[in-house]
């Protein structure tokens, strides 16, 4: 009984994903048949070699730069901020801490108009940095997990290094980050997840072809190539296999990140 | 907690501090902290203020101007308000669909999971492959799920239209109909959401004691009595949780699939308010009235989670 219910639940959950494989082997005069065929005779492989030409490298590339620097950058810069609220002695310490809190619950929507105008104001529209340091300030929320996680970490163990001889950023590089591993890797699956998906703040900053990331790019693909549905499914199953590899190696820290950070990205 | 950090530089350098009264030396301490906090947070917080306080504060303010941007902005007081309350009659459809768009698709994206995870957590053999495939469109962007359940609506070879007519129902043209664009939606929202809230619950239920069902069991509770006063209680913590953060994602997280799906149409019958600000700001680029229309928003989440939090201690048990 419980069976049948799960069974009925996953069939609906992967139905999409297999009309997209599906729909990304057929053949360019099988698309459009009613009823669809769900078994694509023949297999048309080489829908796949033309949608990663139609693709470009750029487009491949873009959003690993992007979700790189994304990861990276947001871990550091949340991470350090962490520390400095966990573990440092700083004027204004509380009142900026509840700013950060403060901020927290204010959607992107309603930053997004003056971040635009920010970053445009800097020169920076169309270019990696204005897709990217935006980005990085989204890390408020970061900066308190890594601060809740942070403070868990009994301070005897910084004070001992400390009577070795080590100052805040050897304890911070040597001692903090290496006990936070499982955090930060959840942190850093989740981060990664969100930056590969994110569409609006591309859509909003960058308009050069060589620029775009890759959901940008599908985005426009699915309004210019209607009579192309195979084709389009291809780029759209390429578009989410790095995604889904990792997620097929590392289920537990999508997990984990979730869990921890009640967010998706 | 400061005067530990610095114990070894006073070790070390011991010289003419030595005689010198406790006092400016404490003060030197507190400097040396305070630089290495600079250090520390000073990328963090030039990061948050550029991007994020300044926009927050910046954003209110630009609410009372006409701003093209190409143009110097015009004060206007409270004009883009009042043209949102009371004289743009596409404010108020906005507002309905809106509505319509996230409470459709909140008491499935909240009570749906909350079942799957009970049967997750039922500990079957092969539990751990239905997760995996349930955990699916969690990673999938919204983008590519827009893109799929378009093709999935569509009206002359879309699988949808297959599948009801196993019914007897006529092939209907889900996406540019104006009835059927929000229900439409509505389904790839709660597809898209699922997971994660799976994944929430699925932590709760993990955290509930064997020993409770145990002893229901032998009181001869059936599996409905079970989860009726066993579970249900113990997760309405999780239920509420879950309830506020899925209304603010339906609420500001809809932009990618009408984006993408439908473009606000047919005849703006799937424009909610999150497309709407990004098409009069950055489409028509009316910067003021977007903005004025973004904080209306934010209102709209800070009183809905006001309510909700003031309603909670009626049904949430901690």
């Amino acid at each position: 009984m419980i069976y049948v219910a799960l069974v009925v639940g996953a069939f609906f959950m992967l139905m999409p994903f297999l009309y997209m494989l599906s729909t990304s082997l057929k053949a360019q005069n099988q698309v459009f048949l009613f009823p669809p065929r769900w078994i694509p005779n023949p297999i048309v492989w080489a829908n796949y070699p033309t949608a990663a030409v139609r693709l470009t490298l750029d487009a491949l590339l873009n959003p690993v730069i992007f979700t790189t620097a994304i990861v990276l950058g947001q871990g550091l810069v949340t991470t350090m901020g962490g520390f400095a609220f966990a573990r440092l002695k700083f004027p204004g310490k509380d009142a900026i801490f509840i700013i950060y809190l403060g901020t927290m619950m204010v959607p992107f929507v309603v930053t997004m108009i003056p971040t635009f105008v920010i970053v445009a104001r800097l020169g920076w529209q169309d270019t990696y940095q204005g897709l990217i340091v935006p980005i990085l300030a989204s890390g408020a929320f970061g900066t308190f997990l890594f601060r809740q996680f942070f403070m868990s970490i009994p301070e005897d163990i910084g004070d001992a290094a400390t009577v070795d001889g080590a100052n805040p950023l050897d304890i911070y590089w040597r001692i903090y980050l290496p006990l936070s591993k499982p955090a930060l890797t959840a942190y850093g699956v989740i981060t990664a997840l969100s930056a590969w998906n994110m569409y609006l703040w591309p859509l909003i900053v960058i308009q050069s072809k060589e620029l775009r990331p890759l959901t940008l790019v599908i985005a426009q693909f699915s309004s210019q190539m209607n009579a192309e549905l195979h084709i389009l499914m291809a780029c759209v199953t390429l578009s989410l296999l790095p995604i889904f590899l990792l997620y097929l190696f590392g289920q537990r820290f999508f997990v984990e990140g979730v869990t921890m950070s009640g967010i998706k990205g | 907690m400061s005067s530990t950090l610095l114990q070894p530089t006073s070790q070390e350098a011991p010289s003419p501090s030595r005689t010198t009264p406790a006092r400016p030396a404490a003060r030197r301490k507190f400097r040396r902290e305070w630089l290495w906090a600079l250090f520390f947070l000073g990328p963090n917080l030039l990061l948050f203020l550029s991007f994020t306080l300044i926009p927050i504060l910046f954003g209110f303010g630009v609410s009372f101007f006409r701003w093209t941007i190409v143009e110097p902005p015009v004060w206007v007081g409270l004009e883009n308000y009042q043209r949102f309350f009371f004289e743009d009659p596409l404010a108020a459809k906005v507002v309905r669909n809106s509505l319509i768009y996230t409470l459709g698709a909140l008491p499935i994206s909240v009570l749906l999971p909350l079942a799957l995870a009970a049967l997750l957590n039922a500990g079957l053999r092969g539990t751990s492959i239905f997760r995996g495939i349930y955990f699916l469109p969690l990673v999938t962007s919204s983008v590519a799920a827009a893109i799929i359940f378009k093709w999935l609506y569509a009206k002359q070879a879309g699988p949808l239209n297959q599948f009801i007519g196993l019914f007897g129902f006529a092939r209907q043209d889900w996406i540019f109909d104006e009835n059927l664009v929000l229900p439409s939606l509505i389904i790839l929202a709660i597809w898209h959401r699922v997971p994660l809230n799976i994944i929430f619950y699925l932590a709760a239920l993990q955290n509930v004691d064997r020993t409770l069902y145990e002893a229901a069991n032998i009181d001869g509770a059936n599996r409905w009595q079970q989860f009726r006063y066993v579970t249900w209680p113990l997760v309405t913590p999780t239920t509420f949780f879950v309830l506020i953060i899925t209304t603010i994602a339906l609420l500001v997280g809809a932009f990618d699939m009408v984006s993408v799906m439908t473009n606000g149409g047919p005849l703006d019958a799937s424009n909610v308010l999150v497309f709407n600000i990004w098409r009069t700001a950055f489409v028509y680029f009316q910067m003021g009235y977007a903005s004025a229309m973004a904080y209306v928003l934010f209102l709209v989440i800070l009183a809905f989670t006001t309510v909700q939090w003031a309603l909670q201690k009626r049904w949430v048990h901690y």
